[in-house]
Order: C-alpha cells, then sequence, then structure tokens
C-alpha cells in the first residue's frame, strides 16, 4: 500500500515538474524606419524598437558613415529608453551632396544591436530668387532658396551681409550691407566650402552727398528766388529771412573758386517770386498776407547784370515758370485765385496767354524741361504731364513714386534722367529714366527729413542742393550745400 | 421568539440591499489630438492642409473640433525646397499654399507643422507617382433600399475606364470634384411667409427664374480607392464615386469633374482601413475596430498620437455631363417654390466652359 502511495506520489511530482515549463527568451529587435528630414548638412532618422515584452535599453541611437562598413561612425546616442517604440536622431554638421549609411542601434544588458542600414544623402544648396531686386544700405533683403545649413554666410559682391534669420533653412533675411565700387552685385551664399550664386543681380539704391559749402550768412532763408549763370556760378537770394524780414540781393556761390559773393539786385525785395535761369518776376513785396501787396515787375538777367522788363499783366505769387524754346512759360493763379498759363514771347516781347493746364499749377509741383517739352509733377496727385508747346498739348506720361510731403520738390534733368524729389518734409530723391518712364530711387539726402529746398543746381554730372529745415523748427540750423552725385556709390 | 428573530434578520438583510451608491463611471475623456487633412496635388492652385483637434469622449457639449490655428505649415520636397502655407482668415486651421503650387511626380514631400503651443510634427516621406489619364468616364443607376422605409435611395455611380501602368505599383483615389447642374425652380408658386408688411398666406407668383445653373461641391460619399492588384497593365473599369440623387440634381443636366489621384501604398493602406472601420455593419465578419496611425510624427514624442494623413500625388481630372435621359431610375423631383437665384450657389449665367 505504501508502494503504492509513493509511487502515485511520485508521479505527481514528475507530473508537475512537466508542467512547469521554462519561461522563453523574448524578441527583442531594432529597425531604422525612415529619413524624416534631410538638407545640406543634417538628417532626422526615424527609428523603432520592437520587442514583445517591457524591457529596458541602456542606450539607443543612430550610427552615420559615409561608408558602408562604419569605419569611422558619428554616433547619435539617445540614452535610456524604457520599452519599445520609436525614436528620432537628428545629425548635424554633415558634407553639403554626400552619399551616407545610417543605422540604428541599442544597448540591451550590455549587448549592442544593430538595425538595418539606409542610404542617404545630404542635399545640395540653391538660390531661387530674393526680394527686393533694389535696395538700400541697411535695409532686408529675403533669399529664398534651399538648404542653407549651419554656417551659412551671405555676401553682396564681396561685401558680408548680416543674417539676421534663417528660417527653416530655406529663406534667409539679410541685411544689406555697403556697396564696393559697383551698383549691380550678385548675391553669393557660401555654405562650408560651396558657393552658390543668385542668376540676377541685385541693385544697390545709388547717389552720394557731399557736403561742399555752407550759406555764408548765419540766417534761415524761405520763400526765395534761386537761379545760375552758367555751369559754375549759382545764386540763392531774395525771399525773406523766416518770413520776418526780406533779403536784399543774392550770394552767388562760384564752383570753380568755392566762395561766395553777394551780389545787388536792382528791384524790390520779395518773396514767392517766380523765376528760371533767365527771368525773376512777380511775387509779393510786403511781407504778410493782409494784404497781399503783389510786385508787378519783371526782369531779366542778361550775362551778370539784372533787366527790367515791362510789367507783368497779371498778379502772382509761388507761380511755376520754365523756358522752352526760348520763351518763358508762367504757369499758377492771378492773384491766388484765377489759374493762368501765359507765354512771354522773347522775340515779340510779348505775352500771349494759353488755356490752361490739366491741373491748377503752382510752385507747389515742380517742373523739368526736356527734348523741346515741359514735365510737371503735380504735388497733388503725383501725376507726371508733359506739355507740348508746339501742339498745345497735355499728356500724361507718368506718376511719381515716392512721397510728396507738403509739394515744392525738385526736379532736374541730367543727359536722359530726371532726378526730382525732395519735397518739404521728405527726404526722398528719384531717378526718372526719360527713354522709358521708370524710376529708380535715389539714396535719401542726409540732414533733417523736415526740411524745405533752399536752391537746386546743375553742373556736369552733379545737382547742388541747399535745404533749410521746415520755418516750424525752432533753432538755429546751418544751411548746407551739397554736392549731389546720382551715380556714386 | 424565534419567528421575531427571523424578522429581523430578513429587515436586516434588506436594510444594506437598500443602500444603493450610486457608480461612477470614470472614463478617461482623452487628450485632443492633432488631426491633419491633406491631399496636395499636382493640378496647380491653393491647395488645403487641415489642422484640428479631435473632440474628447462624452457627450456632445464636452468638447468641439476645433481648428489649430496660428500654426507655421510648410511642405518640404526631397531636395530641400520648401513651401510656407499661409493661414485662412476666412477659414481658421485651414492652411493654404501659394496659387500655382502643384506636386511634381517622382518628388517626395513632407509636410512639417509647428503649433503655437512649440511642439513639431513630420510627416513621413510621401513620394509622388505619376497617374495615368481617365480614358472614359460613364454612370450606372444605382438604387440602394433603406430599412424600415418604403422608398429607395438612388443616385449614379461614377465609372472609370482606365490603362493601368504595368511597369509599377499603383494606387488609386478618386474624390470629387466641383460639380454644376440646372437647377427648376417653381417661382410661379411662390407663397410668402406671411408678415406684417405682408400678411397674405395666397401665392404671389414671381416673373422670374425657373432655371439656373448651381455650382455645388458633392461630398464623397464614401472612400473610392483602388490598387492594381488585380489588373496590373491592364484596361479596367472601376466605380470611382456615388452622387446621390436629391430630386434636384438629375432633374435636367448634371456635370462633375472627377479627380484620380496617385496616391502611395501606405497612403493607400490608410484610407484602405479607415473604409474598413467607417463601413463596419456589425456584422459577425467585419473587421475588429483598429486604432490606424497616419504618416505624421511628433519629433519630441514619436509616441504621441497624430490623427490623419499627408497625402501627396499626382491628379488627373475627367468630366461628365449626365443627362435626365441617362438614369433609369430618378427620385421625384423636388420642388423649390421659389426663384431659383435664391438658392445658394445658384447663378443665372451658366459657367463660361459648360458645354454638354
Amino acid at each position: 500500500m505504501l508502494k503504492v502511495r509513493f509511487l502515485g506520489i511520485l508521479a505527481i511530482f514528475l507530473l508537475l515538474g512537466i508542467s512547469c515549463t521554462e519561461e522563453e527568451q523574448g524578441v527583442t529587435f531594432v529597425t531604422t524606419e525612415e529619413v524624416l528630414f534631410a538638407s545640406g548638412d543634417q538628417v532626422r532618422l526615424l527609428g523603432r524598437v520592437i520587442s514583445d515584452q517591457d524591457i529596458q535599453i541602456q542606450d539607443h541611437g543612430f550610427y552615420m558613415s559615409e561608408d558602408e562598413a562604419f569605419l569611422n561612425p558619428q554616433t547619435v546616442s539617445l540614452g535610456a529608453k524604457n520599452g519599445p517604440g520609436r525614436f528620432i536622431g537628428e545629425i548635424s554638421g554633415l558634407k553639403l551632396g554626400t552619399t551616407y549609411f545610417a543605422k540604428s542601434f541599442i544597448n540591451l544588458g550590455g549587448e549592442v544591436e544593430f538595425g538595418n542600414v539606409i542610404e542617404l544623402s545630404t542635399l545640395e544648396p540653391a538660390i531661387k530668387t530674393f526680394s527686393p531686386i533694389f535696395g538700400g544700405v541697411g535695409e532686408e533683403v529675403f533669399i529664398e532658396g534651399r538648404n542653407f545649413g549651419e554656417g551659412t554666410r551671405v555676401f553682396f559682391g564681396d561685401q558680408e551681409a548680416q543674417i539676421l534669420e534663417n528660417i527653416l533653412q530655406s529663406r534667409l533675411l539679410v541685411r544689406i550691407p555697403s556697396p564696393k565700387g559697383e551698383s549691380k552685385v550678385p548675391i553669393r551664399v557660401l555654405i562650408q566650402d560651396n558657393e552658390v550664386s543668385s542668376s540676377t543681380l541685385f541693385e544697390y539704391q545709388i547717389g552720394t552727398f557731399e557736403k561742399v559749402s555752407s550759406y555764408p550768412q548765419d540766417i534761415r532763408i524761405y520763400d526765395n528766388v534761386f537761379f545760375q549763370n552758367g555751369a559754375d556760378r549759382f545764386y540763392v537770394g531774395l525771399g525773406s529771412e523766416r518770413r520776418l524780414s526780406f533779403i536784399s540781393g543774392f550770394q552767388r556761390y562760384d564752383l570753380t573758386s568755392a566762395s561766395w559773393e553777394f551780389v545787388s539786385f536792382p528791384g524790390l525785395n520779395r518773396s514767392y517770386a517766380f523765376f528760371t535761369d533767365n527771368y525773376v518776376g512777380g511775387g509779393l513785396s510786403q511781407l504778410g498776407s493782409n494784404p497781399l501787396v503783389f510786385d508787378p515787375t519783371f526782369w531779366q538777367l542778361n550775362g551778370e547784370k539784372f533787366i527790367q522788363m515791362p510789367d507783368l499783366p497779371f498778379s502772382t505769387r509761388d507761380a511755376l515758370a520754365f523756358e522752352l524754346g526760348g520763351d518763358l512759360f508762367v504757369i499758377g493763379k492771378n492773384a491766388g485765385l484765377v489759374p493762368f498759363f501765359w507765354r512771354f514771347k522773347v522775340a515779340t516781347k510779348n505775352w500771349e496767354i494759353l488755356a490752361n493746364g490739366p491741373e491748377a499749377f503752382s510752385r507747389d509741383d515742380v517742373s523739368f524741361t526736356y527734348q523741346g517739352k515741359a514735365y510737371i509733377v503735380s504735388s497733388t496727385d503725383a501725376s507726371v504731364w508733359t506739355f507740348d508747346p508746339v501742339q498745345s498739348e497735355w499728356q500724361m506720361v507718368s506718376t511719381y513714386p515716392g512721397s510728396l510731403g507738403n509739394g515744392r520738390g525738385m526736379a532736374r534733368v541730367i543727359g536722359e534722367k530726371a532726378y526730382i524729389g525732395l519735397f518739404e518734409r521728405t527726404n526722398d530723391l528719384w531717378e526718372l529714366d526719360l527713354t522709358n518712364f521708370s524710376w529708380t530711387r535715389k539714396n535719401p539726402m542726409p540732414g533733417l527729413p523736415q526740411s524745405i529746398l533752399v536752391a537746386h543746381f546743375v553742373s556736369g554730372s552733379s545737382i547742388y542742393i541747399m535745404r533749410v529745415p521746415d520755418i516750424t523748427l525752432a533753432g538755429q540750423f546751418p544751411m548746407d550745400f551739397y554736392r549731389f552725385d546720382p551715380n556714386g556709390i | 421568539m424565534p419567528t421575531m428573530f427571523k424578522r429581523l434578520i430578513y429587515i436586516l438583510l434588506l436594510l444594506p440591499m437598500a443602500c444603493i451608491d450610486p457608480y461612477e463611471v470614470g472614463l478617461d475623456t482623452g487628450e485632443q489630438l492633432l488631426t491633419v487633412e491633406a491631399v496636395l496635388t499636382s493640378v496647380p492652385g491653393r491647395q488645403e492642409v487641415r489642422l484640428t483637434r479631435s473632440d474628447t469622449y462624452g457627450s456632445v457639449f464636452e468638447g468641439l473640433i476645433r481648428p489649430v490655428r496660428g500654426a507655421t505649415v510648410v511642405v518640404r520636397d526631397d531636395l530641400g525646397e520648401v513651401v510656407f502655407l499661409e493661414e485662412n482668415s476666412e477659414d481658421r486651421g485651414s492652411y493654404l499654399t501659394p496659387p500655382g503650387f502643384a506636386t511634381r511626380p517622382g518628388r517626395s514631400y513632407t509636410l512639417q507643422i509647428q503649433t503655437p503651443e512649440g511642439k513639431v510634427y513630420s510627416s513621413f516621406p510621401e513620394t509622388v507617382n505619376p497617374v495615368p489619364d481617365i480614358n472614359s468616364l460613364s454612370i450606372e443607376t444605382i438604387t440602394i433600399p433603406v430599412e424600415g422605409e418604403e422608398n429607395v435611395r438612388s443616385g449614379i455611380q461614377l465609372i472609370v475606364d482606365i490603362q493601368d501602368p504595368a511597369e509599377e505599383n499603383n494606387f488609386y483615389l478618386w474624390k470629387h470634384g466641383p460639380s454644376v447642374y440646372i437647377l427648376e425652380t417653381r417661382p410661379d408658386i411662390f407663397t410668402p411667409r406671411p408678415s406684417d408688411t405682408n400678411p397674405s398666406r395666397d401665392p404671389q407668383p414671381k416673373d422670374c427664374c425657373i432655371a439656373c445653373f448651381r455650382t455645388e461641391q458633392v461630398d464623397n460619399s464614401g472612400i473610392y480607392i483602388s490598387n492594381d492588384d488585380n489588373f496590373n497593365g491592364l484596361n479596367t473599369r472601376l466605380v470611382a464615386g456615388f452622387v446621390e440623387d436629391d430630386g434636384l440634381r438629375f432633374v435636367n443636366t448634371y456635370r462633375i469633374d472627377l479627380r484620380q489621384i496617385s496616391i502611395s501604398q501606405e497612403a493607400y493602406r490608410f484610407l484602405r482601413l479607415v473604409k474598413q472601420q467607417t463601413e463596419i455593419s456589425g456584422s459577425v465578419f467585419d473587421p475588429p475596430p483598429a486604432n490606424i496611425r497616419g504618416n505624421m510624427i511628433n519629433l519630441e514624442d514619436p509616441e504621441e498620437v497624430v490623427l490623419g494623413y499627408f497625402i501627396a500625388g499626382a491628379e488627373t481630372v475627367r468630366r461628365i455631363y449626365v443627362d435626365k435621359s441617362q438614369l433609369t431610375f430618378a427620385q421625384p423631383r423636388s420642388i423649390i417654390p421659389d426663384d431659383c437665384r435664391v438658392v445658394e450657389g445658384a447663378q443665372l449665367d451658366p459657367p463660361a466652359d459648360w458645354n454638354p
């Protein structure tokens, strides 16, 4: 009986031993799943730990190498990881346009296992576009392209630009550096040893201002007259000193000797007269506006002499005058009210009234002449009109793109270009190409932007400009005289 | 005495049974997941990427599907070229590519999103495969019995005839483009709603207008996808869409553009799973409910669930005009007792390219 019991107990123990199976070792492996991102110098890889159990990984990450044997790999270690799942690693500092091999790894209990190897290539940089294609020093330019990685440098020609922002390696915001000798330069982007260049050129906003002198008296002139006799004698005078007292005569600047000299004027002192290089007339012979005292006298400048002509058949202040074909044209308002357009025929010395223009032009607007036509830039709506004296026709040809300020700007012609701007309380200056009516912005004039023009002259390829702060600005300000070189860099 | 004791025991037993504590069901509401909907194709235009946050489980008032505003969304190709998308100010959560954006076959694209919270998401690269043209587009009228109702639903199935390229494995997605139809109404029986200024309940016929051209975007009433496992390199006819007859569309002439989009194998797999899940009918043969992973990933937390899929493909479009005489079954005509121009999307002039 005991034997039977013993055999029975033994059988139970044997059965128990058979049922106690040893737990199998789990399956754990790692895969290199995807290249999520690749640029010129950076890649982002996706790996995955697959396991049928909750494992503790000591380290995981990626190996990256230029050779498939991973002889000299670059390692991205992401540290310990609890359990299976995806992981992402980012590797920087790679070479542009280079083939690499990558594989994921895990360190499980001191044993390193690798995932599959994937091949990938880093990308090449390129410039697509940039904007604006024209600008001034210190302004900002966006460069659109691709793969502008770490250490990207940007050059305008040979001048390095400051990179303000690199957005997703595809959009660079840079500050325009100072130009060096050339107004049109390629934009070059340097990444590692790789250089990419824009196919179109960036154009600098140019034009330099150089102070050549100051007005010889410590005063501020308003509502004055200016004209030039030849290419080197500039006259500035009449008008008033801050509308408090009239100014007698003129100060003449001799460009050759760079000196000022007083020149007397035989007529009455006046403000708001109209003038060209050969004529002065009209205006107010009394300060203030109550009452307005119009001066009817009209003077011709013959060489260095002022010759009085017959009095004007109209009363005017702030009229606009220009010469075409030897004749004088005066456009404005009679007694400040009724628009008029007069022509003074030099041959007969007679005044002839013309049909009014498309707008009531005055000295608030600016004029210049070119190839037998007068051009007037309206300070009301920025339209540019031409007047053909032969056909007596007006035609709108363009629109001034700059700021009109309070009107009373400048327009001067050199060759086929007109330089227009510097309206009151602005320092905008634009170049108008008279062959195709395209506009190019020039560098702004230095000094207070709240300035107004005193005088401007042309000599050779330069324009000489004098401005004074607006009368509302209190204080003493020198009236500096600048030489503007439109092509200066 | 023993009887009393027994009664006392029964009463005592009843007392705890009567005290029922209400059981609070503590369900996890879950976080609102980022949802991405984007199908970018090779047809140039302003294409859309829509970002929303999913609703939480619970009553309808518990959460709302909210648009994700103020995100930075870019599409980047495998050359590194980046396109910035602009948020649609009139439709928040909708981000539009620049005008003229089009994918290019052979290139692969990734979608990158940075949410206002600073989380960065990226899609897996989606390669654009070429798409064959639709040789022809035809229709078949179908009827769909409705359980418990006498009247059946009906409409037209759009059937494409395509020549599948033999050299590659192709995956197709079909979507409806815009549609236009001649809308016929009855202004002659117009009866305005009585008001203080016009209390009459009599018909006040209008002189105009009985026929307009109505433009609408018909929702896809299902997911129409296919792979070429069964017809690789062969000419085949496939069901590519369904337009329901609502009693208005097929009264005269109906026009619809059908978009055929080549998609990646992964996108096909995703859409097939979504299709399976949405078509579960409760039968024992249905696939079990599953958690479908898209192709978007949080770069900081790869395990975060992101819903939706970024699809990049090539597209071809085919247009079909359907005359009412082509339908073998039509729904009873719906009557709109008003000027046809009051119907949304309706106008008197036909589209410039209306050429039935």
